[in-house]
């Protein structure tokens, strides 16, 4: 109570002008969510205070019309039966229908402040949320949070409008999720879901879930080309030819010869969206394609090394594709019923070396290649209805995806790179299917929320190798979610919220007729939010429990069950806006992690994690100025045999000046050029073949990249 | 969550991960049960019959490893690599050649490495250097004595090394890893279920008896009439019955080797 206290105090301080509260009423806030909204964005931001909101999409957790959109006069609905509602022209501004005290939404304001690389560092703005590379700008990223190690993606279900970024059964790592084909000037938010409260979160939403919206900043034509250290070039193009963000075209060229050895990378990108609003309806339709190639430095052993951006092991990295579809469409009649199919074809080829030559002179070159065509597809629908004089909000969700996946994993000599007999090389059909639904009613001062997920998963494998049978497994994971929210005066609310999360399995570990396990997670969250109308505050007190939990160490592709684990920790939220013009955003993150039978704490997690972003814009004459900081801190991580990482301090700056269509900004990354390890690991290898190498654990790590400058020229059109 | 917060408390004193690096001591020496007494000759009979009479047994130990993985002798695969999957728990490598028949413990030269994760497994490397080295010339077994059984009596020397000698050709051109020369110098997997502790003492210990348990002496190679003496060739190419037999059991991981722990 005494850190609440503070809170309000803190946010009494800054923030002087009162919101309006929440509403009480469903009813009323389906009414008057336009006038609401139109306030709402009218402050800017990051929108991390619940806004009421029109008739939420149950898809994006309660997003509303999009920015821009001039809904039809609301009229009576036969599932909004005994609403009056008022008859009126309103324009809908993106809000975020935040049903737990940790759901965010990171908008314009925030991403443009600090100097931001792709969409990878969108991500690093997720409170608590680390990415982490260590294998060359072409890899998924490893990801942090809530006190789990979600290696690639395995935990933190990413989507990018629609589009499902978690690649089921990958061979390089469950969840495999990357974001490098993402152009992040394409990003209009970022709406962030931590924890498994909400039923329309699905596999691999077990820390959380992270939804991108498309769109682009400003009508027209942009035009920038950028030039930087290590020889980074980048070349954006994008037009927005309506008033709407939602409808645009961008296109991206990228490449770098890296900060050390082996780090050259080159990609291009093309992304585009389409939005067509009608009376009753909404046309949908994104568009994609991605290519790009890339080396990786491995993993250095620290007691090998000559130098901190040393590379070891040559011919590692890989090349990656992606081309993608969704079509969708929503239909504005008895509630907001939404259809959206969607296409993804993915390709990664991937060649690593983490360990050296521990199995013999050839050395441990492991070559990986995953091929994933995937066709989904969703249904959900929003209504009101009124039961026993009460007014309910319901939301409904079915959905499905079919995967057909071809896998491979070969050894390939080290010294002459020349490829061995694959060891792996399997057809895999994975198929999904599920459905979900939310109840919720608001009676007085409270909202009750209470929904259920199934998921229903089958697997077909194939080993093209002969070796093992063909397999067939099948399993179903239910799922609880369940909210309660209690309005504590104007400008507090409180949140409890449960939910089970889980992770679909790699289906080649499964045996012929195995009912499917799943990796269950039961969440829980506590937490509060104090909005005024320049500052918001969030707290969130959380807790998790995995039954079965096992800890995989892809680097050199181990697993040990652990049995149960437990996590658990708080996060705080800040959001701030002093002045116009000036935006502060900042969160802090303390986890925990621990195995319950020893109470020993879960290697490698993120115990602590802090960020901070401001940024500052104003008029000078004919002249808009810009100045911005983004501040990282991680506290050091667990390693095992009781070492920990060291800490992390980074310092970003941009500044930027335009004049009419021209704008000049420069970035700089890490400011103070500060020698730090992204990423630290302890596992054995060996690096000379010529002696009888120590085979225990080491030390690991891959160098962070040093002070980087980057020039960026735009015209806008 | 009264459950959760509970656990969360009750778990909250351990701020590590839980285990940790630990130092330890490493001898090797004769089974103190096979009744050997230093500078003295080892006599015992083989289930084959022969009276052996051991003067010398020395078996030089490259390196001693430890890890996670239960002792199971199937890899499953045509190319699994030397070193077993697993976490190392504990490693010795320094070379220690062994007097297996002096019930002294005899200390490797160099102090073991390891963590406190339970041990399964043990290895024990035939080796004096590169353990995938093509060639290698490190005796790493010499034995002397006489067997005799009956009114036949054989005089003997061995003197091993594990090089090219015991090279083994792959399967076929396309499994060309099949048969590494390190699973011939490698000794695996030794049963030691143990967890090692800060300046705990593995001890080595060597039944020189169990490398003579299927030999046949009477397949040895005679290399002098007058005195008589005979010799265990070192050579897979032309080896007979009693050559194999003593290398194999050499590399038996079960019989001449045992592993204990002294806290």
């Amino acid at each position: 109570m005494r850190w609440l206290r503070f809170i309000i105090v803190c946010t009494c301080v800054l923030g002087a002008t009162p919101s309006f509260a929440h509403d009480d009423d469903d009813d009323e806030q389906l009414v008057d969510a336009g006038e609401r909204l139109e306030r709402a964005v009218s402050d800017g931001g990051v929108e991390v205070a619940p806004r009421p909101s029109a008739p939420a999409s149950a898809a994006d957790g309660g997003s509303e019309p999009p920015a821009g959109e001039t809904t039809p006069d609301e009229r009576p609905r036969s599932g909004d039966a005994g609403v009056e509602p008022r008859r009126r022209e309103t324009t809908v501004r993106s809000s975020r229908l935040s049903r737990s005290a940790s759901e965010v939404t990171i908008t314009q304001d925030v991403i443009q402040a600090a100097p931001r690389t792709g969409a990878v560092d969108l991500l690093r703005l997720v409170p608590g949320l680390v990415a982490s590379q260590h294998s060359g700008e072409g890899k998924a990223h490893q990801l942090f949070l809530r006190g789990f190690d979600a290696v690639h993606g395995q935990d933190v279900e990413l989507n990018v409008a629609g589009l499902p970024v978690n690649e089921v059964s990958h061979i390089h790592a469950l969840g495999y999720a990357d974001v490098n084909w993402l152009i992040a000037d394409a990003v209009r938010e970022v709406k962030v879901t931590e924890g498994s409260y909400r039923a329309w979160q699905g596999d691999f939403a077990v820390a959380g879930t992270v939804r991108y919206e498309l769109g682009l900043e400003e009508q027209g034509v942009t035009v920038a080309g950028s030039y930087g250290s290590f020889g980074r070039a980048r070349l954006f193009a994008g037009v927005r030819p309506f008033e709407s963000p939602e409808t645009f075209a961008a296109l991206e060229l990228v490449r770098g010869d890296g900060f050390g050895p082996q780090r050259a990378f080159g990609r291009a990108s093309v992304l585009g969206q389409v939005v067509v609003p009608l009376e009753k309806l909404k046309l949908r339709a994104v568009v994609g394609s991605a290519v790009g190639r890339f080396d990786s430095p491995g993993v250095v052993r620290d007691d090998a090394r000559a130098g901190f951006f040393d590379a070891s092991g040559a011919d590692q990295g890989g090349s990656s594709s992606r081309h993608q579809l969704l079509l969708g469409v929503d239909l504005l009649g008895d509630g907001k019923t939404s259809f959206e199919v969607f296409g993804v074809l993915s390709d990664l080829r991937l060649k690593n070396n983490f360990t050296g030559y521990t199995s013999g002179p050839g050395g441990d070159g492991l070559e990986q290649t995953h091929h994933d065509a995937l066709l989904g597809a969703r249904v959900e629908h929003h209504r009101h209805l009124h039961l026993f004089g009460q007014t309910l909000s319901l939301d409904l969700g079915l959905g499905g995806r079919r995967d057909g996946i071809e896998q491979s994993q070969r050894r390939y000599r080290e010294n002459d790179a020349t490829v061995l007999p694959a060891t792996i090389d399997a057809d895999v059909i994975q198929s999904a299917a599920n459905a979900w639904t939310e109840v919720s009613m608001a009676p007085g001062r409270w909202r009750f929320m209470l929904g259920g997920r199934a998921d229903a998963l089958g697997f077909e494998v194939v080993d093209r190798l002969g070796v093992r049978a063909r397999t067939a497994s099948f399993g179903v994971h239910w799922g609880l979610k369940a909210g309660v929210e209690r309005q504590l005066g104007e400008h507090v609310r409180a949140y409890a919220n449960y939910g089970d999360g889980f992770r679909s399995p790699q289906a080649r570990q499964l045996a012929d007729g195995e009912l499917a396990p799943f990796v269950n997670v039961r969440g829980a969250e506590v937490g509060t939010s104090v909005e005024f109308s320049r500052v918001v505050t969030k707290l969130s007190l959380f807790g998790s429990h995995v039954a079965n939990d096992a800890f995989f160490d892809h680097t050199v592709g181990s697993t040990v069950a652990l049995g149960a684990s437990l996590r658990g920790g708080a996060s705080l939220i800040v959001t701030a806006k002093p002045l116009e013009g000036w935006v502060i955003s900042g969160s802090f993150t303390a986890a925990t992690a621990r195995v319950v039978k020893t109470g020993a704490l879960l290697p490698y997690f993120a115990p602590t994690v802090g960020r901070l972003d401001s940024g500052y814009t104003r008029q000078l004459g004919p002249f808009t100025a810009h100045a911005g900081v983004g501040l990282t801190f991680l506290g050091p991580r667990p390693l095992p045999f009781g070492d920990f990482s060291r800490p992390v301090f980074l310092a970003d700056a941009r500044v930027s000046l335009r004049w009419q269509a021209v704008e000049l900004v420069f970035d700089v990354q890490n400011l103070f050029d500060s020698r730090w390890r992204d990423g630290e690991f302890t596992y054995s290898s060996n690096w000379d073949p010529s002696r009888t190498a120590s085979q225990l654990p080491s030390r690991h790590f891959t160098a962070g990249a040093p002070r980087s400058l980057f020039v960026t020229v735009e015209m806008h059109l | 969550m009264k459950r959760i917060g509970l656990v969360l408390l009750l778990s909250g004193c351990i701020n590590s991960t839980g285990n940790s690096l630990v130092t330890f001591q490493a001898t090797g020496a004769a089974a103190p049960d096979i009744g050997a007494v230093q500078g003295q000759p080892l006599r015992f009979t083989t289930p084959r019959g022969f009276d052996v009479t051991l003067t010398t047994a020395r078996v030089f130990v490259g390196a001693l490893y430890f890890s996670t993985v239960e002792p199971m002798t199937a890899s499953g695969s045509l190319e699994a690599p030397c070193v077993a999957p697993g976490i190392t728990t504990g490693e010795v490598r320094g070379g220690l050649e062994l007097d297996a028949l002096d019930p002294t413990p005899q200390p490797f030269p160099v102090q073991g490495l390891g963590s406190d994760l339970p041990t399964r497994s043990a290895s024990l490397w035939l080796t004096n250097g590169d353990v995938n080295a093509s060639d290698e010339r490190t005796v790493v077994l010499k034995v002397e004595g006489e067997a005799t059984r009956g009114t036949d009596t054989y005089p003997f020397t061995a003197s091993f090394h594990i090089g090219t000698n015991r090279v083994t050709p792959p399967r076929n051109s396309a499994l060309p890893s099949s048969n590494p020369i390190c699973e011939q110098r490698i000794v695996t997997p030794i049963a030691f279920d143990t967890t090692l502790s800060q300046g705990a003492t593995v001890k080595l210990l060597v039944d020189p008896r169990a490398f003579f348990g299927s030999v046949n002496f009477a397949t040895l190679e005679q290399v002098s009439t007058m005195p008589p003496r005979y010799r265990f060739r070192d050579d897979a190419a032309t080896a007979e019955q009693a050559d194999t037999a003593l290398f194999n059991a050499l590399r038996a991981n079960a019989g001449p080797y045992r592993l204990e722990v002294a806290p």
